[in-house]
């Protein structure tokens, strides 16, 4: 390995892997994902991230965001319980950013920034818990297909390769549209279509794991297979695991966000960030240049969504032995 | 190679029973059912029977379900109440145009992303390694409705460059001769896709330089283009039809997205438009359909990668 920290070669994973072995396989954006990230605790995910200037941005950005809207709202009062604030209390609508509305107002006179936080919470919380749902279905699942092996692992992984040749949205927007969906119910759904990547990438770390001496003396010891594989194999499969579900929640605030774009994300009184683009959009904020309904609600989708790729991308570099210095 | 074609083949065809299958319990457990859906919550018990019974909605479930198959089959997909057209029809003129959307931003995006990708793997670690990883990730997290509305306030209002709305003409040869309209759809479109590809090609290609044979080209005397073009790049393209096969499926959920933006006259914005006008039959139809297309395309470019790799001989 050199100083400079680029990976030595692995051409299993970067020409057949997607085939033969799902090892190497490239998730939805690109990413690849290295298969031999068992992790070496905590310390070296921390320091790991510490290490890149830029995961340390992913980090700040994640932290800014998480305190602005559930912190935020205690210290900027607004008023997001009430609609029609233009008749009852004088509140103009789009009026642009002022003192009293450091973001303006919305065609519904809501304040803006409060809107903002008001509606990352929901995004927030939507996007942490489906990609904690899609993670541990996903781990789960993988984990037990590649330590079953056999037939039981062939008919588990066509089962995951076939459902990741459906399109993921329209399949959420089908089901959304038809049941309405609650919060709770939200992350279900975005949860239930995230889980296939992950369940592809312990399954590689599995097969991998099973063969490795220890386990073989677990199993000489009289462990059981459970035991194997939820005190055994998904703890040295933790590295892939962190890894990948933090590509996970900027994957899911960006499903919500496409959800809430065709009307189908969190219902009133609610709302989430795409909703409220949208709602902006249709209200003729383009048009008239109500910047501040425009740009701010795109921009923290955006900001989201990088910084939990800038993190897991630092993650996975740092705990993916190719990527190490020395 | 023939048995695991035949098998992938095998495995596409059950990916599209169940995907029926699923759509069909969907639209059983509508809340109220199919009736009251398309007569409206009003409507009398005495001709909601007459809907169940004209629409074969009385009978056993397997015998709805091949119904439903059979429809598919002869291109029928329900019928549109709002639309008062058969959902068929209104297809068979929006999916053409829909296919060339999506097959214009995945070729873009194609031709875009390897030179990109190249670029990077022979410059990385340096800074313009750094700033086109970066600016990747910030077009992968970029909806398409937030850079699209961007884009029109730019491009077409301000500079009057292109066009504020996606061509509006009833054919594809309409659509193709204007490019003006045509280009900010597409290229919102393919900007995602831009991103994930230039990545993949980019670790893909420093994977490929990393090998032994491109020591021993070396030092056989094979200068540095001929690396890079001749052997790498040769090596490193053909993982990336895989990738375009599992992109696939969010190009054309992306493609919804970007045609109502655009107000692009393709099955996205059909879709789109039913989800705001309650209009389930043209909904569902328009997500089958997609689907659909949509397994056939993977399908089409795992075959295409077999082929193409002589290494890959499947037991």
């Amino acid at each position: 390995m050199n100083s400079t920290g680029e990976p030595v070669a692995d051409v299993q994973s970067a020409v057949s892997g997607t085939l033969r072995s799902p090892a190497g396989a490239p998730d939805r954006a690109g990413r690849p994902v290295g298969s031999n990230t068992s992790a070496h605790g905590w310390r070296q995910s921390v320091r790991a991230v510490l290490r890149h200037r830029l995961a340390i941005v992913g980090l700040a950005i994640v932290v800014f965001m998480l305190l602005l809207c559930f912190v935020g709202p205690l210290v900027y009062h607004t008023n997001q319980a009430n609609a029609q604030l233009a008749l009852t209390s004088n509140v103009p609508t789009n009026a642009a950013p002022s003192a009293a509305h450091l973001l303006g107002t919305d065609s519904s006179s809501y304040d803006e920034l409060g809107r903002i936080m008001y509606a990352g919470q929901s995004d927030l919380e939507v996007a942490l818990a489906a990609a904690v749902l899609a993670t541990f279905v996903g781990v789960v699942w993988g984990a037990v297909a590649g330590f079953a092996g056999g037939i039981v692992d062939t008919i588990m992984m066509r089962a995951v390769d076939s459902v990741l040749a459906v399109p993921a949205l329209l399949l959420l927007i089908v089901i959304s549209d038809l049941f309405k969906p609650s919060k709770a119910f939200l992350i279900v759904l975005i949860g239930l279509v995230a889980w296939l990547v992950p369940a592809r990438l312990v399954r590689a770390e599995t097969l991998s794991l099973r063969t490795r001496e220890y386990v073989q003396a677990v199993r000489v010891f009289g462990g059981n297979r459970w035991r194997i594989v939820f005190r055994h194999i998904i703890p040295n499969a933790f590295g892939t695991i962190v890894v990948n579900a933090t590509f996970q929640v900027a994957d899911s605030i960006l499903f919500l966000a496409a959800l809430g774009y065709v009307g189908l994300g969190i219902q009133p009184p609610g709302t989430d960030w795409g909703t409220m683009l949208s709602t902006a959009v249709s209200d003729g904020a383009v048009v008239n240049n109500y910047w501040w309904l425009v740009w701010p609600p795109g921009l923290a989708i955006v900001l989201v969504a990088v910084s939990f790729n800038l993190v897991g991308d630092a993650l996975r570099d740092g705990l993916d032995v190719r990527f190490q210095r020395r | 190679m023939i048995g695991y074609i035949l098998r992938r083949i095998l495995q596409a065809v059950v990916v599209l029973v169940v995907v029926t299958i699923l759509v069909f319990l969907l639209t059983h457990l509508i809340p109220g059912g199919e009736a009251r859906e398309a007569l409206g919550p009003r409507a009398s018990p005495a001709s909601i029977a007459q809907f169940n019974r004209i629409n074969g909605l009385n009978l056993p479930l397997w015998e709805q379900y091949w119904q439903l198959v059979d429809g598919y089959l002869h291109f029928r997909f329900g019928y549109s109440f709002k639309l008062n057209e058969p959902v068929g029809t209104l297809l068979a003129n929006r999916m053409p145009k829909t296919l060339l959307l999506v097959g214009l931003a995945t070729l873009i995006a194609i031709v875009v992303a390897i030179p990109l990708g190249v670029f990077q793997s022979v410059r990385r670690n340096k800074a313009s390694d750094h700033v086109l990883s970066a600016l990747s990730l910030v077009a992968y997290s970029m909806p398409a409705f937030y850079i699209g509305p961007i884009l029109i306030l730019y491009f077409a209002i301000d500079l009057h460059w292109f066009s504020y709305e996606a061509p509006q003409g009833q054919t594809v040869g309409a659509i193709i001769s204007d490019p003006r309209a045509l280009f900010l759809p597409v290229i919102t479109l393919a900007l995602v896709s831009i991103a994930s590809f230039s990545r993949f090609m980019r670790s893909s290609m420093m994977d490929e330089l990393n090998e032994d044979y491109g020591r021993t080209a070396l030092a056989k005397g094979a200068g540095r283009n001929r690396l890079l073009y001749g052997h790498a790049l040769r090596n490193a393209l053909l993982p990336l039809v895989t990738m375009v096969g599992l992109a696939l499926p969010n190009i054309v959920g992306g493609a919804f997205i970007t045609e109502s933006v655009f107000n692009y006259p393709g099955m996205g914005l059909l879709g789109v438009d039913a989800i705001f006008q309650d209009d389930v039959p043209t909904l569902i139809g328009t997500v089958v359909v997609a689907t659909l297309a949509t397994v056939i395309g993977s399908l089409l470019a795992d075959v295409i990668y077999t082929l193409l790799d002589p290494r890959i001989r499947y037991s």
